[in-house]
């Protein structure tokens, strides 16, 4: 080895606190009389943060988009079609790999951590996720569904008494 | 082979191939479905609903689950989004609501839902039924999102 291998070596040892009593001491008086030494240190630094920074950030946001709408979906899909399984046993034998997947889906999402409502089957609501915010079917039937979101502030209408169905 | 035969399997030909290039695209509907998304403000403050037909409808549709003092309509368009794409509009309140029409059926069409830092879900949405989405604050009251598919 190199004495500049071994001055690396130690460099990015002393960086991950791996040197310890005199060794620190004697490579701290070094780092004080070295520039270069110096710089190389806080090069390195720099690429740690900018390495957390990059495995702390999500996928590109609209493929990320992509994805968090569909999971859902492939469940919602499933749910439908075990809903009525007599009348629907054939599309399921077509379906399967799409079933297989939409299983799939759905444990890849809660291993992502998103979390999955009790979606109820009827009506036009198929699963529903208000990020902890309550949350009102106000109606779904035929006419119309309408979906309110409590945002818990000032001027909510949707507490008021007299048309509000809970 | 005679040239009658000849002259028909030319005709068959381009439609097998047609059909065989087209997989399964085929059996999918590749036309756009026609989304209508109305932006509604309601709010407790004296102004009764706005006097335009569309003001009209959405209090017709949303008047007797929710009580407001004054409707106004901010911004109607109409998306044109094939299955698996993603229509977007921006809010009044810069937020973004995004719809992907998923699946189509006699029962509707699926649609996974995304009102940006709100709620989010999969709404099997039949034609021209209204999918009403509020509760987002926005100035003195409140946004309605209505949603009405056409296919």
């Amino acid at each position: 080895m190199s004495a500049r291998d071994g001055r690396s070596e130690r460099l990015h040892a002393y960086h991950d606190g791996e040197l310890r009593g005199v060794a620190r001491w004697r490579f701290e008086r070094r780092l004080a009389r070295d520039p270069a030494a110096r710089e190389e240190l806080l090069a390195l630094a720099e690429m740690g943060r900018l390495l957390r920074e990059a495995q702390a950030e999500g996928p590109a946001p609209d493929l990320w988009e992509a994805i968090r709408l569909r999971l859902p979906a492939l469940d919602a899909k499933r749910a439908e079609l075990e809903e009525a399984p007599g009348a629907l046993r054939s599309r399921l034998r077509s379906l399967s790999p799409w079933v297989g997947a939409g299983v799939a889906a759905a444990g890849l999402a809660l291993a992502i951590g998103i979390e999955w409502g009790d979606a109820p089957v009827s009506g036009s609501v198929r699963w529903i996720d208000s990020r902890g915010e309550p949350l009102m079917v106000l109606q779904d039937d035929s006419k119309a569904t309408i979906i309110w979101v409590i945002e818990r502030e000032p001027g909510d209408l949707s507490g008021r008494r007299g048309r509000v169905l809970i | 082979m005679s040239s009658s035969s000849r002259a028909r399997r030319f005709r068959v030909a381009p439609l097998l191939a047609s059909l065989l290039l087209a997989g399964p695209a085929v059996a999918k509907d590749p036309r756009p479905i026609e989304f209508e998304v109305t932006v509604v403000h309601v709010s407790s403050r004296k102004g009764g609903v706005e006097a335009t037909a569309r003001a009209r409808r959405v209090d017709r549709i949303i008047g007797p689950q929710l009580k407001y003092d004054s409707l106004r309509v901010l911004d109607f368009r109409r998306r044109q989004v094939p299955l698996n794409q993603i229509g977007s509009v921006t809010l009044p309140s810069g937020r973004h609501f995004r719809f992907r029409p998923m699946d189509l059926s006699d029962e509707g069409v699926l649609v996974a839902v995304d009102v940006e830092r709100s709620a989010q879900g999969d709404f099997r949405i039949p034609r021209r039924k209204p999918f009403v989405f509020g509760g987002q604050r926005f100035q003195d009251g409140q946004l309605v999102i209505l949603l009405e598919p056409d296919y």
